[in-house]
């Protein structure tokens, strides 16, 4: 792997986090097995893969380097994709999220990907749900519609982060549930033979199964996209927890 | 019970994967070897080899029976044949057998003759012999016939020849899993050495893969010459195959297989 600060955080990220990253990397949204994926023949993936994915960071972050650059350019790099922060960029442009400069931070780069996934997911959801996932979270002082919660948002990532990461992670959830209930997940995921850890990131487990929202399955992006957005969900994970751990000390 | 996905070596999947797409091959190789090549060889089987049976070599047909339910496919039908090299093969889609040689009866113990009819019944259940009678017929059609021009004949060979190695893998998974590493290492060294004696070493062909890397990548020309000499062989070196499944014994796979098996 060409070192890259930006993914170094892999290590301490939990198993099934680390396993939904490598199913999105080694799966399609049909549980098949990419073409151009390398991990799976891996030694790493043999002796890591499904209980000890720690194990193996260093290699789910090369390969997502990879799937990141252009193939011949990688032959030039000595086999090696580009950084992180400019996979994050390019994700960024291919998905339309405004106001993303080349000079941002990789995470700050993802959290306006967040942001925008999210906004996305709320147009699917009802007043209800919205209200729903308001109250769980403890968002107060704004009107319980989907410009409130994006206005809370867009000021809890910068004032409360803990609770932008709550209120992320409900709306994904609540999404997954909408997509369930269309059938627009598909309930097959047990066909997959490694099974439930699939089901374990949210994200990745909304973006595998078939994500219809976005054109996000073009060639070539069907792969860092769902990527890069699990990638940003672990780093808000892995933050909320370093934040947590900084308050209680 | 086996499933297909628990064995399939994962660029032998990623090539049934593209196969499985092309319309109607599936269904136009069934039919083909259903009505034609299976009729022949079983003739043909029937006609040169001795059939294994419950009441003619019961102890090969008991131990087919064994191993064809260990793995979850349907008893194919067991042949032996004269021969000293030690080799088995099989074909059939619907009405499988398989061919085993009477030197790998002679020379092998029961669990390393399981491990052998494993390895077939892994074939059997990955449909490998299906993608292979395309090999058959693209070869047939372009070396012999001349249908298909060898400039297109021949790449498309040798990309499937590729996976025809590829597939092996799959089929040494099976053996593995359902006898276990050690006896599929000793049933490796028997068929390369072809001695009925092997010691009590069984790992001396994983020592030697490695030793065949190092050769194999000390320069660009070694790895040039290797890979050319390999691109025409219908299976991969006896050596790597030892090496690939003692790669994969650490795996989660594996370890679940065996503990279901056992």
């Amino acid at each position: 792997m060409k070192t890259d600060m930006d993914l170094q955080f892999l290590q301490y990220c939990n198993n099934e986090d680390l396993r939904a990253l490598c199913d999105i990397l080694v799966y399609d949204n049909k549980g098949e097995l990419r073409l151009s994926e390398s991990l799976s023949i891996s030694d790493s993936y043999l002796s890591c893969y499904p209980d000890n994915m720690k194990g193996m960071w260093r290699d789910l972050a090369a390969e997502l380097q990879c799937y990141g650059g252009n193939t011949l350019m990688n032959l030039f790099r000595h086999g090696h994709g580009p950084k992180y922060e400019s996979i994050v960029y390019d994700v960024c442009q291919k998905m339309g999220v405004e106001n993303v400069g080349k000079h941002d931070t990789a995470e700050d780069m993802e959290q306006k990907l967040l942001i925008a996934v999210s906004s996305k997911a709320m147009e699917e959801m009802t007043e209800e749900q919205i209200r729903a996932v308001m109250e769980e979270c403890g968002v107060k002082g704004y009107d319980y519609t989907r410009t409130g919660l994006l206005a809370a948002l867009l000021t809890l990532r910068l004032v409360n982060k803990r609770v932008f990461a709550y209120v992320i992670e409900a709306i994904l959830k609540m999404l997954m549930e909408i997509l369930m209930v269309r059938g627009i997940i598909r309930a097959g995921l047990g066909l997959l033979s490694r099974g439930v850890g699939v089901l374990c990131g949210p994200v990745g487990w909304i973006i595998l199964t078939g994500w219809t929202l976005w054109d996000i399955m073009g060639p070539a992006y069907r792969v860092t996209i769902p990527a890069v957005i699990q990638v940003a969900y672990m780093r808000m994970k892995y933050q909320e927890k370093l934040n947590r751990n900084e308050e209680a000390a | 019970m086996m499933k297909y996905q628990d064995i399939a070596h994962p660029e032998d999947r990623k090539a049934l994967q593209v196969l499985q797409k092309v319309p109607l091959l599936d269904e136009g190789c069934r039919n083909i070897m259903e009505y034609g090549y299976e009729r022949i060889f079983r003739g043909e089987n029937l006609a040169t080899m001795v059939k294994a049976n419950a009441g003619s070599m019961p102890v090969v047909y008991q131990l087919m029976e064994a191993t064809a339910q260990k793995v979850g496919v349907p008893t194919p039908e067991v042949y032996v044949y004269n021969d000293p090299v030690m080799n088995a093969f099989t074909y059939g889609e619907t009405n499988t057998f398989i061919c085993i040689s009477s030197s790998c009866i002679e020379k092998m113990n029961d669990e390393e003759l399981m491990c052998l009819m494993a390895h077939e019944c892994g074939h059997i259940l990955c449909h490998h012999v299906l993608y292979n009678s395309v090999i058959a017929v693209i070869r047939e059609w372009g070396e012999r016939i001349g249908v298909i021009p060898w400039s297109l004949s021949s790449p498309l060979t040798l990309a499937l020849q590729y996976w025809c190695r590829r597939s092996e893998y799959s089929a040494d998974r099976c053996a593995a899993a359902t006898m276990g590493e050690k006896v599929f290492q000793r049933m490796m060294l028997k068929l390369t050495s072809g001695l009925a004696d092997i010691g009590d070493d069984p790992y001396q062909l994983v020592r030697q893969a490695k030793e065949y890397h190092l050769h194999e990548n000390a320069t660009l020309w070694d790895k040039i010459q290797q890979n050319c000499r390999m691109a025409f062989y219908s299976h991969p070196q006896m050596v790597n195959r030892a090496y690939e499944i003692d790669r994969w014994k650490v795996s989660y796979a594996y370890k679940k297989l065996r503990q279901s098996l056992i």
